[in-house]
């Protein structure tokens, strides 16, 4: 020990080097803590301290309940990966196994497979045996992923485990399980619990296999936070993120005085804290009335407020489960499965058209849902979906410009973004169909064009035009906007307008050749459990005070007509929420275009990646 | 009976290779029995056995007039100390003192006193409270100690247990433990492959050798009338080679070495006329001086100095010799000095070349 002290203070480039290192591990954590206090709402800049995001944290059951659910089922795979890979590495420490090699090879191959292929067989697996995908099927997974990385943790830890210490123990008088007890378990604890540790974190971030085998009830923190990616992550997730590092090193603390050898009693305080952080959230928030009956919806975060739902629940004395989704694809993909148990989804207008074709769509009784009148017609009978027999429009929004008003005057077509004059100070949608739309909107054509020629054209004008750009950006736009790094940033409205609301110096607009309009759908999978609930569900947001309250409190545009006369005046004239009727009549929806995808995300690819 | 141990044609083998090969063995009650072999002849094998983490393929152990075969290593009345302690790490000195007797479902109240009763006897009263890595070397040793003894085991059994102490400490310890075994009046089963720690501390030694007993005897009959060459060679008798015997009568055999030195041997009986036999002298009975009746002049090839003794290697004719010498009688000799080595018939050793097949 000495001596490794005396070899490092020898050497300053050594230990410069070892500080380097620390510093790049752990500078994004504290960024991170940081910025969980900052008054703005951007990471990018100080604002002063605050604690409101924790304040609006304990006020934010989605992400409470989401929290609550990772750390059950990390909790819970931690248990079972723990007793799992103890027991597994205890065995292969005993016992020769014939084959061994190959044994070995086996138990590590979990760890080594593409995250996505265990994912896509785990998915397999359980539509074979007949599991509905739901929260057990996600404990069971991350258990399946997770208990290899306990088995060569806790092996390791006994290749370095004395065994003369067993030998000791039994010649004492100690039974087999006595000598587990006192001798092979305090030996091997600090490979256990680092075991047990890894287990949790590989438990708490998993996405992707999450993503595949969740279900009913089963959104964990990771998915939540993916899912608000489409509607702006808010620094609630830094105050969630600090809690849980705060209570993780907290435990780290406490296994490192036991560790010592300390009394028990100097680690109690720091279990306590950490304790009391973790258990937290399930004294929060509450937990939602429980029925016998549920209606299981799944939807895009920050689409459906919790008061509302909590309505619903109450008018009709059932549990709502709300999971959520990132991408229509991940949500496609899901639903595909036949394995799930939603009742209710909320697809963009041309997966409609996508889960319509497969027949994954329950047609809808309209008898059942008297407040249909209450939608725009100008939303009904869309070429996705002839007659709304499958679907009802949720929400609508536009893909425009949003910029600086101050720094590039008035805009008022997409050709500001090929403008010289604002070189570097361009943000395009890094979204193949919205950035080559725009260019074909920008030339008089159609968001939907599919003629290969006219797309080589656009492919020519965005290269053409990737001089001028700053980034490409789909996830956070709007932000980047907020902060002036770019000062025309395209992108659409709802996020916008949620930072326009803080910043009178942005202005959106719809360019005179037109923009894109996309339409989000209430529909009911033909497998759903519940469909008289999921109809009643409906028709409840079809209510004037309910479509008033969900566009008021999630800000998208709502097509219900009679919802309007309740909004504040300050949604109901925001431009960037409600474009005027004659701006309404530029917008074009993007259709399914089929195969003609593939040369459109070939063509974005080679725009991006070019010189 | 209590303490005895009785070993009754005990084989064992691993993959194929016998680590003990039909050995019996009685250790009286109260005895301080060393086996003692060097490495791989099977001596911490037979230890093993004995306290049940291995079992015999074949044979019968009795402890204490009980046959043990059925018995796991926890039901045994023996108990084991490690060759490198074996102390639980993770346990204060008096935890692991404590370890037995909590097993043994002693009462709680006396396991402190009888904690410090076991710290007394190795002399490190007031250690309880320390942790393991504290600890040097010897204080481990002693604390392994009496974590077996507080138990009272019958027969304790001891692996080696000196092999990590420096030369002073193993000193120090030899005489310790074998105080600690007159007092408690236990059996001790003791392993080692030190020579002069078997010869020390034990009541009687059985030297090992591929799986084998090949001599039973207490030090003395060991070191002075050693029965094989294998023991021989291992109790320090450094001359030893192979010679014709060209006559025997009045008691003395007269021998000749390959290298053509002709010497006289007191007869034991072995010696057969026109045959081959084996011999050893031990290089501190022979002298640098003539005088006794095998003498012959000789030349100094090489000095090994050793402190309180110097080894000479001499060479008479053809033959190489060890000569020891104590310190204070070596006077200014030289390599290429001419001398004059003696040695009586009485330190002339026959040898078997084998052990005899047991009886």
């Amino acid at each position: 020990m000495a001596d490794s002290r005396a070899t490092l203070r020898s050497s300053p480039g050594l230990a410069l080097f070892s500080a380097l290192v620390y510093l790049f591990l752990y500078a994004p954590i504290l960024v991170l803590v940081v910025f969980s206090f900052n008054a703005g709402r951007l990471t990018a800049e100080w604002q002063g301290f605050t604690f409101a995001w924790y304040a609006k944290l304990l006020h934010n059951p989605q992400i409470l309940s989401a929290l609550r659910n990772s750390l059950v089922v990390a909790t819970a795979s931690t248990v079972a990966c723990t007793i799992l890979g103890t027991a597994a590495a205890l065995a292969f420490h005993k016992h020769r196994f014939r084959k061994q090699a190959a044994m070995d090879a086996l138990i590590t191959v979990p760890i080594v497979v593409p995250e996505i292929v265990l994912a896509s067989s785990l998915v397999l697996l359980f539509a074979a045996i007949g599991l509905r995908l739901g929260f057990f099927t996600v404990i069971l997974a991350h258990i399946a992923f997770s208990v290899s990385y306990a088995v060569v943790v806790v092996r390791s830890r006994l290749a370095g485990f004395d065994r003369s210490l067993e030998e000791a123990a039994a010649d004492l008088g100690a039974g087999p399980w006595a000598t587990f007890w006192k001798v092979t378990l305090p030996g091997i604890a600090p490979g256990v619990l680092a075991g047990a540790l890894l287990v949790f974190a590989l438990s708490i971030d998993d996405y992707v296999i999450t993503s595949f085998v969740a279900g009913v009830g089963a959104t964990t923190l990771p998915i939540q936070i993916y899912s608000m990616v489409r509607t702006g992550i808010s620094p609630e997730i830094n105050a969630v993120s600090t809690i849980l590092l705060a209570a993780t090193s907290l435990l780290l603390f406490a296994a490192y005085r036991l560790e010592q050898g300390r009394s028990a009693r100097t680690a109690v305080i720091p279990i306590v804290l950490s304790l009391g952080l973790l258990g937290a959230p399930f004294f929060l928030g509450g937990r939602a009335a429980s029925g016998d009956k549920v209606l299981n919806v799944y939807i895009w975060s920050n689409y459906i407020s919790p008061e509302t739902v909590k309505k619903f629940e109450q008018r009709y004395g059932v549990h709502v489960n709300v999971d959520l989704y990132d991408t229509n694809e991940a949500m496609l993909a899901k639903v595909a499965t036949g394995n799930v148990a939603y009742d209710i989804l909320c697809p963009s207008n041309y997966p409609v058209e996508s889960l319509r074709h497969q027949n994954l769509l329950l047609p809808l009784d309209h008898t059942a849902l008297p407040h249909l009148t209450n939608i725009d017609p100008r939303f009904l009978d869309q070429a996705y979906d002839p007659g709304n027999r499958y679907s009802v429009p949720y929400f609508w929004g536009t893909g425009g410009i949003a910029y600086d008003k101050t720094k590039v005057g008035t805009v008022d077509s997409w050709a500001a973004l090929w403008d010289a004059r604002w070189k570097g100070r361009i943000l395009m949608l890094d979204d193949p169909r919205e950035a080559i739309g725009a260019t074909f909107k920008w030339k008089g054509l159609s968001y939907n064009t599919v003629d290969e020629a006219k797309l080589f054209e656009a492919r020519r004008l965005l290269m053409e035009q990737k001089k001028l750009v700053k980034t490409y950006n789909a996830s956070n736009f709007e932000d980047v906007l907020l902060s002036r790094d770019v000062w025309l940033a395209q992108g659409w409205n709802g996020q916008f307008a949620k930072v326009m609301a803080d910043d009178h110096e942005l202005t959106y607009v719809i360019p005179k050749e037109g923009a894109s309009m996309f339409v989000d759908s209430l529909v009911i999978p033909a497998s759903a459990p519940h469909p008289e609930l999921a109809h009643a569900f409906i028709d409840f947001t079809l209510e004037p005070e309910i479509a008033a309250e969900i566009c008021r409190t999630m800000q998208y545009s709502t097509p219900n007509r009679a919802a309007l006369p309740l909004l504040p005046a300050a949604i109901r004239d925001n431009p960037a929420i409600f474009p005027p009727d004659d701006v309404v009549g530029r917008l074009e929806l993007i259709h399914d275009i089929g195969e003609s995808t593939v040369l459109y995300d070939r063509l974005w690819t080679e725009v991006k990646t070019s010189e | 009976m209590r303490g005895a141990v009785s070993v009754q044609g005990i084989t064992k083998t691993f993959g194929g290779l016998a680590a003990v090969q039909d050995v019996s063995l009685d250790v009286k009650p109260g005895e301080f029995l060393t086996l003692l072999g060097p490495s791989g002849c099977g001596k911490t094998t037979l230890l093993r056995l004995i306290a049940g983490f291995e079992e015999p393929d074949r044979g019968a152990i009795l402890i204490s007039g009980r046959d043990v075969a059925a018995l796991p290593p926890n039901e045994r009345p023996v108990n084991t100390v490690f060759q490198h302690y074996a102390l639980f790490p993770h346990r204060t000195v008096a935890g692991n003192i404590a370890f037995g007797l909590e097993m043994k479902n002693v009462p709680r109240s006396e396991i402190p006193g009888r904690v410090e009763k076991g710290l007394e006897m190795v002399r490190l009263p007031g250690f309880g409270e320390r942790r393991i890595d504290q600890l040097s070397g010897g204080q481990k040793q002693r604390i392994a100690l009496a974590r077996a003894v507080v138990l009272e085991p019958e027969v304790l059994l001891l692996d080696e247990p000196m092999a990590a102490l420096d030369l002073k400490l193993r000193k120090e310890m030899q005489v310790e433990v074998k105080n600690l075994q007159e007092r408690l009046k236990i059996t001790f089963v003791f392993v080692t492959h030190d020579q002069d720690e078997a010869l020390t501390m034990s009541d009687r030694i059985a030297v090992m050798n591929q799986g084998r007993v090949e001599q039973l005897g207490t030090p003395e009959e060991l070191y002075e009338r050693p029965r094989t060459r294998f023991v021989a060679d291992f109790l320090a008798v450094k001359n030893i080679v192979e010679v014709a015997v060209e006559s025997v009568e009045g008691g003395k055999a007269r021998v000749r070495t390959g290298g053509g030195t002709v010497l006289f041997a007191k007869d034991d009986g072995g010696y057969t006329v026109g045959g081959k036999a084996w011999i050893g002298v031990r290089p501190e009975q022979i002298a640098l001086s003539g005088g006794a009746e095998n003498s012959y002049p000789a030349v100094i090839d090489d000095e090994i100095y050793l402190g309180d003794c110097t080894d000479w290697q001499v060479r008479v004719g053809q033959d190489v010799l060890t000569v020891s010498e104590q310190a204070t009688s070596a006077r200014g000799r030289k390599r290429g000095d001419a001398a004059t080595v003696s040695f009586p018939a009485e330190a002339v050793l026959r040898l078997d070349d084998k052990p005899a097949p047991p009886a």
